[in-house]
């Protein structure tokens, strides 16, 4: 494969190939630098994995955006938009159907609990064993992004400089590595919402120029022919797209696999204030951000189709794109941008900045997991913060060099790079994802079936690969097309979800479930105590509006982490005392930098504006002297 | 003797499986395997089965309670969500087989 696309893609003559390369260099040295920035609001692991729980959704949301556009999605959605049309969208617009048991269930579970990853939650809720089995389930799925991100940038290089990925891909790893260890999940953040508006807007100038190229939005549309033009592809027809397939696969288990088990999600809605501003960013990702990524990721795709059906062997690009759909995005970028270097730089380093968001939120998470599920527990129980810190950094480098080996797999595989994707997610997270899901949303479950089903799940789905055979009648039930050959993509997460499913509830109706009150809080049937547990004391529910323009007076007599609210004040919040408030610079777009969660005390009578707190939660919160505060309430 | 709610969880099972196995045929055998709408309803419906055990699950655990204001609030927002992707999905379908077609 390596050797096929080396002979293809791009042809820049080395004065293109110069500026190409100087904008993507001064693109990331400038996002570097920038991380950097913010290296000082990570003072400890919790900072440096979850940020203090402080950002509000906006920011979050809108980091999210660079998280889920890998530099994978501009490749594959391209190549998929090419071969398929406007239904590469599908996968980015079909994950309303899981929002209920999100929103509802397994957010607040996270975040009131407040589990640091996935197996933690495991131990919790089952057991030690439980813990272990899905922390090597998880590290797959997050090792395998790894491994796919760093394979499809080397696709790229090989269409832009025609080196063999296993030159160039050493070099740009060890950059990464770098730049992941250098800021924590403050700086991740950061530089994601940065990183995600350049993508939208390189997105949307591609969007522009292609249109422009095939003359205009009456002629793109018109040249783009009725089954690309669809929202959705045949129920069954094409064995590595359909609709039946996807819907399973992708819709079901992929969005829960995405939503529930992606330890760099998870991490980010951690990170929000509260589980409210947690839902409001789910909403802005669902509702906003993936239908526009889908667009910025597939339209050159469905714009070279246009153009190809137009023009014909006319189009500069026709018999590369014929030959290798793999560099579908490059080339029709690069002749739709007129061939000028300085904006096609810009979209290298767009694909870049996809990486570097992607990854850096990955190995973050990975390093998490390794430092909470591994390093701590077993290895190192009570050493200082710094110790975990620096523990932290060295689990980011080995989870980027684990990425690196499996490229090689990648270059192994075959089929399009949606199939190639695909292939390997199905195999690895059915049985994790019925797991959670089970646990969460129904309390019976047992650590015994947990343990049992979450195994024999995961062989069984590994075994269908040797065995496809054993799919046909899944497939049959639900609809989709049986394969002669055994070629099944998605009809296997079918599998590993019965499988495990069946598995879970048998073993568990004849198992002893544990008791109620060691699982409070773990399920979605026990929330109000999982709220109490957070709050440390009765939730309440009243509403109230959040208040500006507070100005703070340091009373060194309050306990740390509490604050004095004059009674009007805390009228208008609805706070009582004893509430948890959030207390932040009084400036919107600091985004909860500067800010603390505190618990309010009986109301004082300094003044109506006035918010009184001692010197260390004025200085654990870093606000700045002079500066006005607000506040609001969480429960 | 099984419990009311375990009947209830058994009766709700099976009926989600006749809807899982029957939708694609009956699909497939009213509009036909190649018409759009096809993939369209088959989404919708098998969406819409998955979305209302999801609303029947949080309901029943007390997770949303209708009677707090933020959860009333959330609750109409994922209707309208829902309604919001099927109104956008179906009216792309409808530009796409009626507007500027090649003769």
């Amino acid at each position: 494969m390596a050797a096929q696309a080396a002979s293809f893609g791009v042809d820049l003559d080395p004065t293109a190939l110069t500026i190409v390369g100087t904008v993507s260099v001064v693109y990331f040295i400038s996002i570097l630098g920038f991380g950097i920035l913010f290296n000082k609001f990570s003072k400890n692991t919790n900072d440096f994995f979850f940020s203090g729980q402080k950002f509000p959704f906006w920011l979050v949301g809108a980091s999210m955006i660079a998280t889920g556009i890998g530099s994978y999605s501009f490749l594959k959605y391209s190549q998929q938009g090419f071969l398929t049309g406007m239904s590469s969208a599908m996968t980015y617009t079909n994950d309303w159907f899981v929002i209920p048991f999100f929103m509802f269930g397994w957010l607040p579970i996270i975040y009131l609990s407040r589990v640091h990853s996935i197996p933690e939650y495991f131990e919790r809720r089952f057991n030690r064993a439980a813990r272990y089995i899905t922390l090597a389930i998880i590290m797959m799925y997050m090792f395998f992004y790894i491994g796919y991100n760093l394979f499809t940038i080397g696709v790229a290089i090989e269409g832009i400089l025609k080196i063999n990925m296993l030159y160039a891909l050493p070099v740009v790893t060890l950059i990464l590595g770098v730049y992941v260890s250098l800021g924590g999940q403050t700086a991740v953040i950061m530089t994601d919402l940065v990183q995600g508006i350049i993508l939208y807007i390189v997105g949307f100038i591609c969007l522009a120029a292609g249109i422009w190229y095939v003359g205009g939005l009456y002629d793109w549309w018109y040249w783009l022919p009725e089954t690309h033009r669809l929202p959705f592809v045949h129920m069954t027809e094409n064995k590595s797209f359909n609709t039946v397939g996807l819907f399973w696969g992708e819709a079901v288990a992929g969005s829960i696999a995405f939503a529930f088990m992606n330890q760099g999600f998870i991490m980010r809605y951690l990170a929000t204030r509260s589980v409210h501003e947690g839902r409001k960013a789910a909403l802005m990702n669902v509702l906003i951000s993936l239908p526009l990524s889908a667009v910025v990721v597939g339209c050159i795709g469905w714009i070279g189709k246009s153009i190809m059906e137009k023009m014909g062997g006319a189009f500069p690009g026709y018999e590369a794109i014929q030959h290798n759909t793999y560099h579908t995005f490059l080339i029709v970028a690069w002749e739709t941008l007129q061939q000028n270097s300085v904006v096609f730089g810009l979209v290298i380093a767009a694909l870049t900045a996809a990486l570097m968001s992607t990854i850096d939120t990955l190995i973050n998470a990975c390093a998490a997991i390794g430092v909470y599920d591994l390093y701590k527990p077993l290895i190192k129980k009570d050493a200082d913060e710094k110790h975990y810190l620096k523990a932290a950094h060295w689990a980011s480098a080995i989870a980027t060099a684990i990425g690196f080996c499996l490229v090689f797999v990648f270059m192994e595989m075959k089929g399009s790079l949606m199939a190639i994707h695909y292939k390997g997610i199905m195999v690895i997270i059915p049985a994790l994802v019925t797991t959670i899901f089970l646990g969460a949303f129904w309390k019976r479950m047992t650590a015994t079936a947990a343990v049992i089903s979450m195994t024999i799940g995961s062989i069984g789905t590994i075994m269908t690969l040797f065995y496809p055979s054993i799919l046909d009648p899944v497939a049959s039930f639900v609809g989709a097309a049986v394969e002669e050959e055994g070629r099944y993509i998605y009809v296997r997460a079918v599998f590993g979800m019965s499988l495990t499913a069946v598995l879970g509830f048998i073993i568990s109706l004849f198992t002893e479930p544990r008791k109620e009150e060691d699982i409070e809080g773990l399920t979605v049937w026990s929330l109000d105590k999982a709220m109490e547990k957070f709050k440390g004391g009765k939730p309440t529910y009243d509403r109230g509006i959040k208040v500006k323009d507070l100005v703070y007076e340091i009373n060194d007599s309050l306990e740390d982490d509490k604050i004095a609210l004059s009674e009007k004040v805390m009228k208008d919040m609805a706070v009582h005392e004893g509430d948890l408030v959030f207390i932040e610079d009084n400036r919107w777009w600091v985004g909860g930098l500067r800010s603390k969660h505190t618990k309010a005390l009986k109301p004082h009578t300094a003044g109506e504006q006035v918010v009184q707190l001692n010197s260390k939660t004025f200085e654990d919160a870093m606000f700045l002297e002079g500066n006005k505060l607000r506040a609001e309430k969480i429960f | 003797m099984p419990s009311k709610k375990a009947l209830l969880g058994a009766v709700a099972l099976l009926a989600n499986l006749l809807i899982i196995y029957m939708v694609p045929r009956f699909l497939t055998d009213a509009l036909g395997a190649d018409n759009p709408w096809t993939s369209f309803w088959f989404q919708y419906i098998m969406g819409a089965l998955v979305f209302c055990n999801g609303v029947w699950l949080v309901m029943s655990a007390k997770a949303c309670v209708l009677s707090r204001a933020q959860d009333r609030f959330w609750f109409k927002i994922m209707i309208f969500g829902f309604v919001c992707y099927f109104v956008v999905h179906a009216g792309w379908i409808m530009l796409a087989q009626n507007v500027a077609i090649r003769s």
